[in-house]
C-alpha cells in the first residue's frame, strides 16, 4: 500500500501524507498551501466561489474538469493536476484570455466570488472548441452564484474570450509535458491514507476493492463525494474508514452495447450525459439541470442510486426506461430490477461489503416514447420536489406497455404501479389520462417538506401525466419552458 | 440638432467605462479579503450558534457543554454586551445581535463561541442545548396583518 498521494499543484510536483484524511481540497489550498485566491462561500458546493479545475489524462489528451474544492477530499487529488486562480496568469503577470476578458468587461465588483468564475470560464474555454452559444454559457455558468455585478457582464466575458482563441496559452504550450508528469504519476497500488481508525482508502483495481470492503465492511464508500462531502462540511462528522472508488478505471466506465448503455459506478453525470442524451433526450435534459457543471463533473449516477435519497434524480429516470443494477460483494456478482434496490427510507438492497458496480440501461425499444419532467423550485441546480419518468408503448391508439417512475413522492424513488395498470391496455385518450390521474392516489400519499406540500405533490405528479398526454398527442403545444424546446417532439 | 449648450458627449469619468480598479487582483486571485489574510499568531476564532426554528418562544439555554468544549476560550450572549442589543443598520433597535427571548427566523443567532481553532469554534457552537416552544411562523402579509406583526414599527 501507498500511504501518501502524489499530485501536480500548478506544474508543480506535491507530495502529501500526514494530514487528515477528510480535509477539503479546500482548506487543503487555503490553509496549508496559502494560496487563499479560491474562497470559501457556502461550504456544500453550491455557490462555486471554491470552483478549481482538476486535470486529468483522457484519450491522450488532457481533460480539464470544472469542480467545487469544498466538498473534495484532499486524497481525491492522486494523480491529478490541480489548478487553480493563482496558476493561469503567465510567469510574466500577464493575465490568461479568461482573466483579461473579465476584467474588459467589468465582470467583478466585491470580486469575492470571481476567482470562481475565473476557473468555471476557463474550464469552459478547455472543453468548447469553438465559442459557445448563450445557453451553453449559461449551463457552463449556472454553478457560480454573483451577488453584485450581475451576470450579464460575465456572459459577455465568456463570448469575448474567443475573440481570440482561448487556448494559445501557457497550458497547451506545457500539454505534452504534463501529460508525461501525470502518466509518471499513475500505479495500480492501493493508497491508505491517513493514520489509525481514520483511514482513507483509495483500491486502483475491482479486486482490491472487493478485497478492501471485506475486511472493512463499516467503510463509507465514496464516489463523487457530492452528499458524503456535506457530511463533513455542514454536520462536522468524522468519518472512520473510507473507501473511494475515484482511481478503480473498470467502474468510470460508460459502454453502448447493442442492447444498453452501461454506467460504471464511479462515472460522473458528465461522463454518462452523452450517451444518456443521445437515447434518451429527455434523460439529458434532466442531468443538464441537475447540479451545476461542477456538481455533475464530481457527482456520479452509481453514487446517486447507492445513497438511496427519495429525491435523486437518477432513480427515476432509470427504473422508467428499465434499468438493471449490478452489485458485487467479494467475488459474487448479482443483479437485479434497479426498483427492488430500494427497500424503505434509508434502506436499500445492499450487504455491508458490497457495492455498486454498474447500471446498464436498456436502449429505448422501438416505438417507445421516453419523457421525464424535473419539477423544482428553481430552473438550474436544484433539488426536485417532483420528477416523473414515462415510458410508454403506443400501438396506434392503445398504450402497449407503461413504466412510470417518481422520485419524492414517496420514501423512495418508486413506480407507479396502480398508474401503469390503469394505462396498460387502454387507449391513450383524455378519459383513460384522467382515470390514470385518479389511480396516482393509489400509488402515491406524500409528505409536505420545505420542497413542497404533500398537496402540491399529488397535484403536480397527476399534472405530469396530462403534460405527457399533451406532448405525445400535439406536440404543437407548447409546454417546455427552458431548454431544447425541440425535447417535445422527440 | 444637438443643442449647443450640451456637449454630445460628457467629458470625464462619467459615461465613460472604466475598468474596476481591482480587477485585475479579483481575477487573479490576488485579491486580499479578510479571510485571506495571514492570521496573527494566537487569534482566535468565533464562531454564532444559532437557532433552528423559524418562529418559537425559547425557553431555555443550556451553554455550558459549549464553555466545557475542547479548545473554548469565551462564550458570548447578549447577558455581555455592555451597551444595546442591536445590530440594525437603521437605529432603530429592531435587530438584535443575539435573540433574547424569541426566535424570529431559523438560523437566528443566540450566542458567540471563541475557541482556538476554527474547527473547534464550528463544533462547539453546535453543543448548546436550546429549549424552545414552537410558534407559528408568519411567512405571509395577510397573517402578519391578521397579527399585527410588523418588522419594525412605522416609520411615520
Amino acid at each position: 500500500m501507498r500511504e501518501e498521494i502524489h499530485f501536480l499543484l500548478g506544474h508543480e510536483a506535491r507530495v502529501v501524507r500526514a494530514l487528515d484524511p477528510t480535509m477539503t481540497v479546500l482548506d487543503y489550498l487555503r490553509q496549508e498551501e496559502g494560496l487563499v485566491g479560491t474562497k470559501e462561500g457556502c461550504n456544500e458546493g453550491d455557490c462555486g466561489a471554491c470552483t478549481v479545475v482538476r486535470v486529468r489524462p483522457r484519450e491522450g489528451r488532457l481533460h480539464y474538469e470544472a469542480l467545487n474544492a469544498c466538498i473534495q477530499f484532499l486524497p481525491t487529488l492522486d494523480g491529478c493536476q490541480l489548478l487553480t486562480v493563482e496558476h493561469l496568469a503567465g510567469s510574466d503577470g500577464a493575465l490568461h484570455p479568461v482573466q483579461q476578458a473579465m476584467v474588459d468587461c467589468h465582470g467583478s465588483q466585491c470580486g469575492f466570488c470571481t476567482p470562481g468564475f475565473v476557473m468555471s470560464l476557463f474550464a469552459m474555454s478547455r472543453n468548447f472548441e469553438a465559442a459557445p452559444s448563450d445557453s451553453e454559457i449559461d449551463d457552463a455558468l449556472a454553478g457560480n452564484l454573483c451577488r453584485c455585478t450581475g451576470y450579464a457582464p460575465i456572459a459577455r466575458a465568456a463570448t469575448q474570450l474567443y475573440e481570440t482563441d482561448p487556448r494559445q496559452d501557457y497550458f497547451t504550450a506545457r500539454e505534452a509535458e504534463t501529460l508525461e508528469a501525470l502518466t509518471q504519476l499513475r500505479d495500480h497500488v492501493t493508497l491508505a491514507f491517513g493514520q489509525g481508525p481514520r483511514r482513507f482508502f483509495a483500491p486502483a483495481t475491482l479486486d482490491a476493492l472487493a478485497e478492501l470492503l471485506t475486511a472493512h465492511p463499516e467503510a463509507t464508500i465514496i464516489a463523487g463525494s457530492t452528499d458524503v462531502g456535506l457530511w463533513v462540511t455542514k454536520a462536522l462528522r468524522r468519518l472512520g474508514t473510507v473507501v473511494w472508488l475515484g482511481r478503480i478505471d473498470e467502474l468510470a466506465r460508460v459502454e453502448e452495447t447493442e442492447r444498453a448503455i452501461e454506467i460504471g459506478a464511479v462515472a460522473s453525470y458528465a461522463d454518462a450525459a452523452e450517451a444518456l442524451s443521445r437515447h434518451y433526450p429527455d434523460m439529458g435534459e434532466v442531468i443538464r439541470r441537475l447540479g451545476s457543471v461542477q456538481i455533475r463533473n464530481l457527482g456520479t449516477i452509481g453514487g446517486n442510486i447507492a445513497n438511496g435519497s427519495p429525491i435523486g434524480d437518477s432513480p427515476p429516470l432509470l427504473i422508467a426506461a428499465g434499468a438493471t443494477l449490478h452489485l458485487r460483494q467479494g467475488s459474487k456478482r448479482r443483479s437485479l430490477p434497479l426498483e427492488d434496490f430500494f427497500l424503505d427510507y434509508g434502506k436499500q438492497d445492499r450487504l455491508p461489503d458490497e457495492f455498486v458496480e454498474k447500471v446498464a440501461v436498456p436502449l429505448p425499444p422501438a416505438g417507445s416514447t421516453f419523457r421525464a419532467y424535473k419539477i423544482s423550485k428553481r430552473f438550474d441546480q436544484d433539488i426536485s420536489a417532483v420528477l416523473g419518468a414515462f415510458q410508454l408503448r403506443l400501438d396506434g391508439a392503445q398504450v402497449t406497455e407503461a413504466r412510470i417512475a417518481y422520485g419524492g413522492m414517496a420514501a423512495t424513488p418508486k413506480r407507479a404501479a396502480a398508474v401503469e395498470a390503469c394505462l396498460t391496455g387502454a387507449d391513450w385518450d383524455e378519459a383513460t389520462v384522467e382515470r390514470a390521474m385518479a389511480a396516482l392516489e393509489q400509488d402515491f400519499a406524500p409528505i409536505s417538506d420545505w420542497r413542497a406540500s404533500a398537496s402540491y405533490r399529488l397535484q403536480v405528479a397527476k399534472n405530469l401525466l396530462r403534460r405527457l398526454h399533451i406532448e405525445t398527442s400535439d406536440p404543437a403545444t407548447e409546454t417546455r419552458l427552458v431548454g431544447d424546446g425541440s425535447l417535445t417532439h422527440a | 440638432m444637438p443643442d449647443s449648450r450640451t456637449p454630445e458627449r460628457i467629458t470625464g469619468a462619467v459615461h465613460q467605462a472604466r475598468r474596476h480598479d481591482s480587477a485585475h487582483k479579483h481575477v487573479s486571485g490576488e485579491a486580499a479579503y479578510i479571510d485571506d489574510l495571514r492570521e496573527p499568531s494566537g487569534l482566535l476564532h468565533v464562531c454564532l450558534g444559532v437557532g433552528g426554528d423559524a418562529h418559537a418562544r425559547i425557553v431555555g439555554l443550556d451553554l455550558e457543554p459549549v464553555r466545557a468544549a475542547k479548545g473554548v476560550v469565551a462564550v458570548f450572549t447578549a447577558a455581555d454586551i455592555p451597551g444595546i442589543n442591536d445590530i440594525s443598520p437603521t437605529h432603530r433597535d429592531d435587530e438584535p445581535v443575539f435573540a433574547t427571548d424569541r426566535l424570529l427566523f431559523a438560523g437566528q443567532p443566540l450566542f458567540a463561541v471563541a475557541a482556538e481553532t476554527r474547527d473547534q469554534a464550528r463544533r462547539a457552537a453546535r453543543l448548546a442545548v436550546v429549549e424552545t416552544e414552537a410558534l407559528e411562523p408568519v411567512v405571509t402579509l395577510e397573517a402578519a396583518k391578521a397579527e399585527g406583526t410588523l418588522v419594525t414599527e412605522p416609520l411615520g
